[in-house]
């Protein structure tokens, strides 16, 4: 299974296989580069991307059908080695021309050559012209202050892109940009990234002391590995812990809602009762309709993020278990659960302050009163009342039961 | 002494004649071009004649319009330009006389037995 890239090279659109792209952009990087400092770049690059597409048409017959990485080396080919191209009077008649060099506009990068876990500080080094050892020593101070420099390394690591064609390293490094340090970079990168371009006919240089390079990169690529298999294990981790507190909760909601247990405790007074949420439901709302929703809204509106929490986590264990709009779907569901929410409240609110204005006002006086107290019997009443107030203000008194 | 290597050089000298005389009877885009400095093994690598046309056309030689093609990308047509004509007159002419010397010299050095 391979990803595909959609381009578009002069108005035509290709799909291409994902290393079939990358073989492409960085055959056209190098062109670029080459040409830099020449008044026809662009010109040069779009005659050449439409020569490509032609080729491409030509050797698929149908624009629909994908590109593969053999089809791009097989192009390359045809359209030979940028460094070949360079006729001796390129940009003779254009002034400045002679000296073949420039500084092009530095950017930050991460290193992928010089990496101590992700080429953070060493890219960094290179653009303020400093010693990465210096950036090193200051993420390691911040990380001994609160441990923020984890964080903030981390933050980098991620937004920082990684220098991947010679022209990138060529800006991440500020080098000038010319003919020759481009030739150097791309030697470079070969030696580096192995037989990667070996196949579409590059020069592939045996340096010496290369093993001993290779040793240390492999080095510092097993460093990145634990770095990469700590954040790794760390979010399997919060996955399985996700997964425990979203599926805990929604169990907790569920038999509270179907009240197969008794898990909502009502006490006062040192004496306990348990209600099921029916019976809390009843007391609340007037019709099992309103109760209804009143528990869906509910569910929704305090399950929906638990649910996502677990589905969060199952996501982090197993990516692949990603199913797409899921999200949007819980977003939505929760909005649902929280319109449902208000509704039901808005109701029950109403109807609580029906019953309040339609309590009858009686004259004490009617039951002759000899004296202060009062005595009140609430007779065989459905539920234990625990607690009865009344409270006398003036010739008036209010219960609450 | 590589033989490959002054064989390209050879090609290389004459390559922005050939294309000048290509484009002089008619106006061609760069795959028909191509095809014919192939045909002649003129040129190795495609990619060689885009910096080259760019450069005649900047220098005033060349001028091009656009095509639509029922198959494909549009295509760039290229012709000389007025400018291109008498520079393309000027480069024969030199052409002439300078294959009418070589062959001259080759000629007169030849050993008697292939003479």
């Amino acid at each position: 299974m391979k990803k595909t890239v959609q381009v578009n090279l002069s108005g035509q659109v290709f799909t291409l296989d994902d290393d079939a792209y990358d073989l492409l952009s960085g055959y056209l990087k190098r062109i670029g580069g080459l040409y830099e400092r020449s008044a026809g770049k662009d010109e040069i690059l779009s005659d050449i991307e439409l020569r490509i597409a032609e080729l491409l048409l030509e050797r698929k017959g149908d624009e629909n059908a994908v590109v593969s990485i053999a089809d791009v080396r097989a192009v390359t080919e045809i359209m030979g080695n940028p460094e070949d191209f360079e006729d001796d009077e390129i940009g003779a008649d254009e002034p400045g021309y002679s000296s073949r060099s420039y500084t092009g506009p530095k950017r930050l990068f991460r290193d992928p050559d010089n990496p101590l876990i992700g080429g953070v500080c060493s890219g960094i080094g290179y653009y303020f012209g400093i010693d990465p050892l210096w950036i090193r020593l200051a993420f390691a101070i911040a990380l001994i202050f609160f441990g923020t420099g984890i964080l903030f390394y981390v933050i980098l690591w991620i937004i920082i892109p990684v220098a991947k064609t010679s022209a990138d390293k060529l800006s991440m490094r500020g080098e000038p940009i010319n003919i020759d340090s481009i030739g150097k970079t791309v030697e470079e990168e070969l030696n580096n990234l192995g037989d990667r371009f070996s196949k579409s006919g590059q020069r592939f240089t045996d340096g010496s002391g290369r093993k001993i390079e290779r040793g240390i990169d492999r080095f510092f690529n097993f460093l990145a590995e634990i770095f990469r298999g700590f954040f790794t294990v760390l979010g399997k981790f919060l996955g399985g812990l996700f997964i425990l507190i979203g599926v805990f909760t929604i169990v907790v909601l569920l038999t509270g809602i179907i009240g197969v247990a008794d898990l909502v405790h009502l006490s006062s007074h040192g004496w306990d009762s348990s209600y099921s949420v029916y019976e809390i439901g009843d007391l609340v709302f007037n019709s099992g309709e309103w109760f209804f929703m009143a528990m869906v809204g509910f569910f929704l509106m305090i399950g929906i993020p638990f649910l996502a929490l677990a589905y969060g986590g199952i996501v982090l264990l197993f990516p692949k278990a990603r199913v797409p709009y899921l999200g949007a779907s819980f977003a939505g569901l929760w909005f649902i659960g929280v319109i449902l929410s208000i509704i039901t409240g808005f109701s029950v609110a109403r109807e609580f302050s029906k019953e309040e204005t339609l309590t009858e006002v009686v004259p004490l006086a009617e039951f002759g009163l000899a004296s202060d107290t009062l005595l009140l019997d609430v007779g065989d009443d459905p539920f234990d009342i625990s607690e009865t107030r009344a409270y006398y203000a003036n010739n008036d008194f209010m219960m609450r039961v | 002494m590589n033989i490959e290597n002054s064989k390209a050089q050879l090609r290389k000298g004459i390559l922005e004649f050939c294309v000048l005389a290509l484009l002089q009877k008619e106006e061609a885009y760069p795959s028909d071009v191509l095809g014919s400095l192939k045909e002649a093994e003129l040129i190795v690598v495609e990619g060689t004649l885009y910096p080259l046309l760019n450069r005649l056309k900047n220098a005033g030689l060349l001028t091009y319009r656009w095509e639509e093609s029922k198959s494909g990308p549009p295509r760039k047509y290229y012709s000389l330009t007025e400018q291109g004509k008498t520079f393309y007159k000027e480069l024969a002419t030199s052409w002439e006389e300078l294959r009418n010397a070589v062959d001259q010299i080759i000629l007169d050095n030849k050993s008697p037995k292939e003479k």
